[in-house]
């Protein structure tokens, strides 16, 4: 039950936290600094330093290495091994806090200044200058809403059933393209970007929609409208 | 060239107004130091973009009447501060009294450190979306040409690019980058020189760089997260603010009266007096203290387990639905009658071909089974042409529930033991 217990109250820190590490660092170096002054006698007149998370950890890493440093150890080589030791443990500690933030799993080069994937930037220009209803997978589009705000997007428009529905479909390889062109339609979405790594049963061009861009990377759909 | 020059106009501008913060350490009797002077006034040119824009938001000005009143603000507040520190005569405590050869060493290996970030902050992308949640409210300033009430530092965005001509995304990660990024270890280094000394200041300069490159927890920390969203409201935040704000409250602290001070060491004393007596107990203070350390070092390890084993369950979890999905697979149809009637394959491209289906009783559940993987079977294989062995692919076919492109007649004729 205890375990039962603890694995739920780490599952909800780790649902806001992510991997908790670096609050647990916060932590236990805040109660390092405490013991310090405790063990030494006096009040800390820093204490405000805490509104500063990471400065926290770092004065905690500094003051342990400099108190293993400042250990009186015999031999000047046993002193200057527990001080690297010291600051591996240091290092280890401080690097297991998160995900790196550079890693290949994380991010990529640039493809250009703006931070966007080419492919989008060449379905979004392929859209007519003016204001545009657009339907996107709801991972692309913070994209289009930081390049312009003249997109009126799914993510925006669509709640309830409409948006579970779109989110469910996408999500796999083998969407229902009815179900997500019947949506356009009702919602008067002109265009839809889909990604080109799905496989539906029955495309979108039997929808009421015509292929209007194809690149590496996602096609752009326009609404078939009667001349 | 843009973002050489507004990095040299931001910490000018900061120099300035953080003469407000020499005024105000002199009146707490310490000393202002360079990095705090930048980062404070670094933190009110922040703010006071802020206000103006949240005022022109509130107010819908157009993008450049809410710049010329941020200007003529933060011109008043650099003014006055100089005028303040002027009259009160408040130095500036330099960097480091002796600049020797360690120091320098060590200055040149964090500013190092800090130029590889903002590098790596303008020349790669973080693959989730996500970072880039807020920025619309700044491409909506740079369409429109209007402020509106939304997140400040993306009001200041949009307001820069309104005013420049750059697009907010060009702004964020081409041009801020070397000065925000540069300016909130300005914010770190103002508080790692007030509470630390000597190497210690590298040591703790290190720790903080490896926290922020290795400190990206989840999806929710990504605003707070510096090598992120260092143009985020809750960076500047997180680490500018609290962290410059941090120190003059230190300072003011250390500013207690005379008076109070001796009062505070006469309790102090007591203090100690009574804690050595009740150091001679079992249960004392200290003893307590120790338990104390023991449970939070058991609880930290605890959390650390089981945080393993969830990442590592999460991890194997990941791409199972993904995975299960792209691989050929077969489902057996069971009729009305209970028994085996035909087999869906579904392949590793999505198509589906079917084998059986029986007679026309099966209609029904054959049209729920098969809708359950798609309306189009590619190729479907019949045991013969009669009622019992084709009724239901008839059925369905005629009534156009599912689309048989091909349809194959395996003769039982043919079929030999």
């Amino acid at each position: 039950m205890i375990r039962e217990l603890f694995y739920k109250l780490h599952t909800a820190f780790r649902s806001f936290i992510g991997e908790g590490n670096a609050v647990v660092l916060f932590v236990a170096a805040s109660l390092f600094i405490l013991l310090i002054c405790l063990s030494e006698k006096r009040r800390y007149r820093n204490m405000f330093t805490v509104m500063s998370p990471l400065s926290t950890i770092g004065l905690a890493v500094s003051e342990v290495i400099d108190r293993v440093a400042g250990a009186g150890y015999a031999k000047p080589v046993l002193k200057a091994a527990a001080v690297l030791f010291a600051a591996c443990l240091s290092i280890l500690a401080v690097t297991s806090s998160g995900k790196l933030v550079f890693s290949g799993e994380l991010c990529e080069k640039a493809e250009n200044e703006m931070h966007i994937p080419a492919y989008l930037v060449d379905a979004m220009n392929g859209i007519p200058e003016g204001d545009a209803r657009v339907l996107v997978p709801y991972d692309r589009a913070p994209y289009f809403a930081a390049y312009s705000s003249r997109f009126v997007l799914s993510s925006d428009i669509l709640k309830g059933s409409d948006e579970s529905v779109i989110r469910t479909e996408l999500d796999g390889i083998h969407p229902d393209m009815k179900k997500i062109a019947g949506i356009a339609h009702r919602e008067g979405f002109e265009y839809v970007v889909l990604p080109v790594d799905i496989w539906p049963e029955v495309p979108i061009t039997k929808c009421g929609y015509e292929l209007v861009l194809e690149n590496e990377g996602c096609r752009l759909y326009r609404e078939v409208r009667d001349p | 060239m843009m973002s050489i020059a507004v990095f040299i106009l931001f910490f000018i501008l900061s120099f300035l107004l953080g003469s407000w913060t020499d005024t105000v350490m002199a009146k707490l009797r310490r000393e202002s130091t360079l990095p705090l002077r930048i980062a404070s006034g670094g933190c009110i040119l922040i703010v006071t973009a802020m206000a103006a824009c949240l005022i022109g938001g509130a107010a819908h000005l157009p993008a450049n009447v809410t710049a010329i009143v941020a200007l003529c603000a933060l011109i008043v507040i650099a003014v006055s501060g100089i005028v303040m520190k002027k009259r009160t005569g408040s130095g500036l405590k330099v960097l480091w009294p002796h600049f020797d050869q360690k120091s320098a060493a060590m200055t040149a290996v964090c500013a190092l450190i800090t130029a590889l970030q903002v590098y790596g902050a303008v020349s790669y992308a973080f693959e989730n979306a996500h970072v880039l949640e807020g920025v619309r409210a700044a491409a909506k300033v740079f369409d429109s040409g209007r402020m509106f009430t939304a997140d400040p530092m993306m009001l200041i965005v949009g307001l820069l690019s309104r005013i420049t001509g750059v697009h907010p995304l060009n702004l964020i990660f081409g041009v801020l980058p070397a000065t925000l990024i540069t300016f909130y270890y300005v914010c770190y280094a103002a508080v790692i020189f007030e509470v630390t000394d000597g190497y210690k200041r590298f040591v703790s300069f290190v720790a903080v760089s490896l926290l922020n490159l290795f400190g990206y927890q989840s999806q929710v920390l990504i605003p707070a997260t510096l090598l992120l969203s260092w143009s985020g409201t809750w960076v500047f935040i997180i680490h500018g603010l609290l962290g410059t704000a941090s120190v003059i409250l230190n300072a003011c602290m250390k500013a207690l009266p005379d008076k109070v001070r001796a009062d505070e060491n006469e309790i102090n004393d007591e203090l100690l007096e009574e804690w050595d007596m009740k150091n001679h107990r079992i249960i004392n203070a200290r003893n307590l203290a120790i338990a104390l350390g023991v449970l939070a070092v058991a609880l930290i390890g605890t959390i650390v387990v089981l945080n393993g084993k969830i990442n590592s369950l999460y991890a194997a979890t990941l791409n199972l639905q993904e995975d299960m999905n792209s691989r050929c697979a077969m489902y057996e149809f069971v009729g009305a009658e209970g028994k085996v009637e035909g087999y869906l394959l579904r392949g590793s491209d999505g198509t589906l071909s079917f084998i059986g289906g029986g007679s026309s009783a099966n209609a029904d559940d054959l049209a729920d089974f098969i809708g359950k993987y798609g309306t189009s079977v590619t190729k479907w294989y019949v045991y013969g042409e009669d009622e019992e062995s084709a009724g239901a692919m008839r059925t369905l076919t005629s009534n156009g529930t599912v689309d048989a492109e091909k349809v194959f007649v395996i003769s039982a004729d043919e079929l030999t033991e």
